[in-house]
């Protein structure tokens, strides 16, 4: 299986960036011992780790804009790592304050912060950070869910205006570097003011996603599950049906695509894991998880192992803007769907076909062999019902029997597969590999990487199972490297393309969709989808 | 495996290939935490440039009763690395630690000193007039900033009451303007707008004419470096350091209050008297305490900086919380 995996992994990135982030606190450590700081020893570290703090926070702030900005998704990885940096420095300014300029008076340090307006502003922009510290933990965002700790994450816009203003009120003239520090944190604030309007006026263009009558449940739900059913789908890959503990409809809403999030404790372990709803919306009783074990994969293992009928589990849910609500003014939609990447599609066109939604549903889904074609015999029975669904299935591996297409999605197939391709909005789910050999011929014929659109989801799902190739395997891939589970796991994601609006200037003559445009969304921190 | 993988022979083993990503990698953080490193102390960094200014030979040592007078203190005084190295001279930077490597060039030949207004005899000091007009005395002052921090800092110089006395002052001159030299050339924070330049300061003449006030030549006895507002600068130990005006081309005897830099930047934040005074908190900060640069935390600050018995009587009767 081909090992792609960059120079520069996002594991690597962090690496990188806290190991250079920690830089200046090594230095500011060794000059103190070798009185190298200056004349003021104390006021240089203050100044530098105030700096540093407010540069962490800022940049921060600054990657979900990038992200957008960019479509470089994998920005997201840094981001919390770029909070608790500046976190980090935020307590060595204060402790630095503390211990060498107050010498350790705790109610001289308070009585002079109730005293002093920029003590207080710098103090209120601590207390800000910590319960953002508290919950950067995975464990914290499962147990808050993704909506309450975006909310209280805002409170970093917070912090970071507490810090610009104790820097400007510290200054005696020369404001320039709190200026800057204003107008970037400004800039920050008016985009995201910029893109909430944005993201709005496109969902009131969309007509309202279907709801029980009277629903008024919270949008967001946690608690718990109760294991109804479990099917095999293929030798490694089950679904697992989960009700309401107490039976009845689900207690929460969703949308064909979003996920739910399992907060499992494992021996002595906690962890959060979050997987894709395979199910219709429509289906208002139940919903339906399928997961695939990974080889290497203890949670899915233990998902696989111990789940049994009766069991229950505690489901923190929906999340994700991965999704398709069946909006009337669109003709036709396309969905990749690379190896287990087929789920959220799968939500997709049940509740679609559940609803007889009169658009064309181009599936092309990728996999290793026909026996890897997860829900296959329910995709024939769709598609024999539902002239508008079209599945097309191609194979990567080795797999004689097989009579249908082989090879990866290509924008050849798709050029096949699909007429009017451009006016058609893309979903795309799967290994990275794929992603990547889908965007690059994409973007090889010209069509432009656009600015964003708001509904694109972007999730990490390790997948054990060998990806389709890419078309450009960006490293050499060592001889005898195991076939296929037992491998390194791909990085997986997913996102969704729109074409250009139709008031857009001239669109480059190809076939291809236009706005490149992978994901930015809440979930992706949180860590992996499935696993 | 598929068709387009190269032959066998041609492929990397395994645990060559991860090594070769290992140590690529380490040569990557390591390189970067190089660069870092690097453009940290270039935008950070701070250099200490030694002061080899002309040694001055005829300093007058302090008198017997130096310390009674307030011409000197027996607390220990502040490196002269500290002193050269870390100061407010805006005309440079606004950067405290980057004063002295800006103004480590600064000419003063030609220097003149214009002193004018209500005078009798109005005249231009050449550098050389100036300096001759008294040998320069050893004084041992506090300095106390508005910023919270001080030193004990050894100049020299005379008393300023000696150079008002050579151009005798009219009757009805009250106070004393002072201007600091205004060339964007040779003065490149001039070029930007942290205040309004030139930098004017005043004292009322009685101030003027106390034996503290010092014109000041000389720094640990040499001449004065750049940055500590070469070739002459005010002292006036009992007030906070901005009114120890630098590089002084310009003096001025005038009958009403002059509006001085600070006060007409910030009315609010600094007065026209600026008396150390550690009961009048700067709107933003306290005052009641000061960081003695060399030493920890922080030591109480003394009215009039510790010189209340020499200059109190000037201020008799006056509210020094609306006067500040």
């Amino acid at each position: 299986m081909p090992t792609s995996e960059r120079l520069v992994t996002v594991g690597f990135a962090k690496v990188l960036l806290v190991v250079n982030a920690l830089v200046p606190a090594a230095l500011l450590v060794w000059g103190a011992q070798a009185g190298t700081l200056g004349v003021n020893p104390v006021s240089y570290a203050l100044h530098t780790t105030g700096l540093l703090a407010l540069l962490a926070l800022i940049s921060s702030l600054a990657i979900t804009p990038l992200r957008r900005l960019t479509g470089w998704s994998r920005l997201i990885a840094v981001r919390r790592a770029l909070g608790l940096l500046a976190f980090g420095y935020v307590l060595a300014h204060l402790g630095i304050y503390f211990v060498l300029d107050r010498e350790l008076d705790v109610g001289g340090l308070l009585a002079e912060i109730w005293a002093r307006q920029y003590l207080l502003i710098g103090a209120i922009g601590v207390l800000a950070m910590v319960p953002l510290a508290i919950t950067s933990t995975d464990g914290m965002v499962a147990r808050l869910g993704g909506r309450r700790w975006k909310l209280l994450h805002r409170l970093a816009y917070v912090a970071a205006g507490a810090g610009v203003v104790h820097f400007y009120l510290l200054v005696k003239s020369d404001v320039s570097r709190p200026r800057v520090f204003a107008i970037v944190l400004v800039g920050l604030l008016g985009y995201r003011a910029v893109a909430h309007y944005v993201d709005l006026r496109r969902a009131a263009r969309r007509p309202p996603a279907p709801r029980l009558a009277g629903a008024t449940r919270p949008r967001f739900w946690s608690g718990r599950l109760r294991v109804a059913a479990i099917f095999d789908e293929s030798a490694d890959v089950r679904t697992f049906r989960l009700t309401a503990e107490d039976g009845g409809p689900l207690p929460f809403d969703y949308q064909a695509g979003q996920y739910l999030n399992l907060v499992l404790i494992i021996g002595e372990h906690r962890v959060r894991r979050s997987y894709t709803i395979a199910s219709s919306p429509t289906r208002r009783d139940y919903c339906e998880v399928t997961i695939k074990r990974k080889a290497d994969g203890w949670v899915s293992g233990h998902l696989h192992d111990t789940l049994a009928v009766g069991s229950t589990l505690q489901v923190a849910a929906p999340a994700g803007r991965f999704v398709f609500a069946g909006d009337a003014d669109v003709p036709r939609i396309v969905l990749l769907a690379g190896g287990v990447g087929i789920t959220p599609m799968m939500s997709m066109i049940r509740s679609l076909t559940d609803r007889a939604w009169p658009g064309h549903i181009h599936l092309l889904y990728a996999v290793r062999t026909g026996g890897d074609v997860v829900f296959a015999e329910e995709l024939r029975y769709l598609a024999a019902r539902f002239p508008n669904l079209h599945v097309c299935v191609t194979i990567s591996g080795d797999d004689d029997a097989w009579t249908g297409d082989r090879g990866y999605i290509s924008a050849e197939l798709l050029r096949r597969e699909v007429p009017e391709l451009t006016s058609a909005p893309i979903w795309l789910c799967g290994p990275q590999p794929m992603m990547d050999a889908v965007t690059d011929p994409a973007r090889a014929r010209g069509c432009p990487r656009r600015g964003s659109t708001p509904r694109r989801s972007c999730r990490r799902r390790p997948s054990s199972r060998a990806p389709p190739r890419p078309r450009r395997p960006r490293s050499t891939t060592p001889a005898g490297s195991p076939p296929s589970s037992s491998g390194a796991p791909a990085s997986a994601s997913s996102c969704r393309w729109s074409p250009r609006s139709s008031t857009a200037p001239s669109r480059p003559a190809s076939t291809c969709p236009t706005s490149v445009a992978p994901a930015s969304a809440a979930s992706a921190r949180r860590g992996a989808v499935g696993g | 495996m598929s068709r387009d993988e190269p032959p066998a022979g041609e492929i990397t083993p395994e645990s060559t290939y991860l090594n070769r990503r290992t140590l690529m990698r380490a040569g990557l953080l390591a390189g970067s935490v190089a660069a870092t490193g690097w453009l940290y102390r270039r935008l950070n960094g701070v250099d200490l440039r030694a002061v080899d200014t002309e040694a001055l030979a005829d300093l007058v040592p302090l008198p017997a009763d130096a310390a009674v007078r307030g011409f000197a203190t027996s607390e220990a005084r502040t490196p002269l690395l500290s002193v050269s190295n870390y100061n407010n001279f805006y005309e440079f930077t606004t950067d405290k630690d980057g004063v002295a490597a800006l103004a480590a060039n600064f000419r003063t030949d030609g220097w003149k000193l214009e002193v004018g207004g209500l005078v009798h005899k109005p005249r231009t000091f050449d550098l050389d007039d100036l300096l001759r007009l008294a040998p320069p005395e050893e004084r041992v002052y506090r300095m106390r900033c508005v910023e919270g921090w001080s030193m004990v800092i050894p100049w020299a110089g005379y008393s300023l009451s000696r150079l008002l006395a050579a151009v005798e002052p009219m009757a009805d001159a009250r106070y004393v303007a002072f201007t600091t030299l205004e060339d964007p050339e040779r003065m490149p924070g001039q070029r930007g707008n942290a205040l309004p330049w030139p930098y004017v300061e005043g004292l009322r003449l009685d101030e003027a004419m106390h034996p503290l006030t010092l014109l000041a030549s000389g720094l640990y006895g040499r001449r004065l470096p750049g940055q500590n507002g070469a070739p002459i600068r005010l002292v006036i130990p009992w007030k906070y350091g901005f009114k120890g005006i630098k590089s002084i081309v310009k003096l001025d005897l005038v009958a009403t209050q002059p509006v001085t830099t600070w006060s007409r930047y910030a009315p609010s934040e600094y007065g026209f008297f600026a008396n150390v005074n550690p009961a009048v908190a700067h709107p933003r900060w306290s005052q009641a305490t000061e960081q003695r640069i060399g030493e920890s935390g922080r030591r109480p600050t003394l009215p009039f900086n510790g010189y209340g018995e020499q200059v109190a009587s000037l201020y008799a009767g006056m509210d020094l919380r609306a006067n500040f």
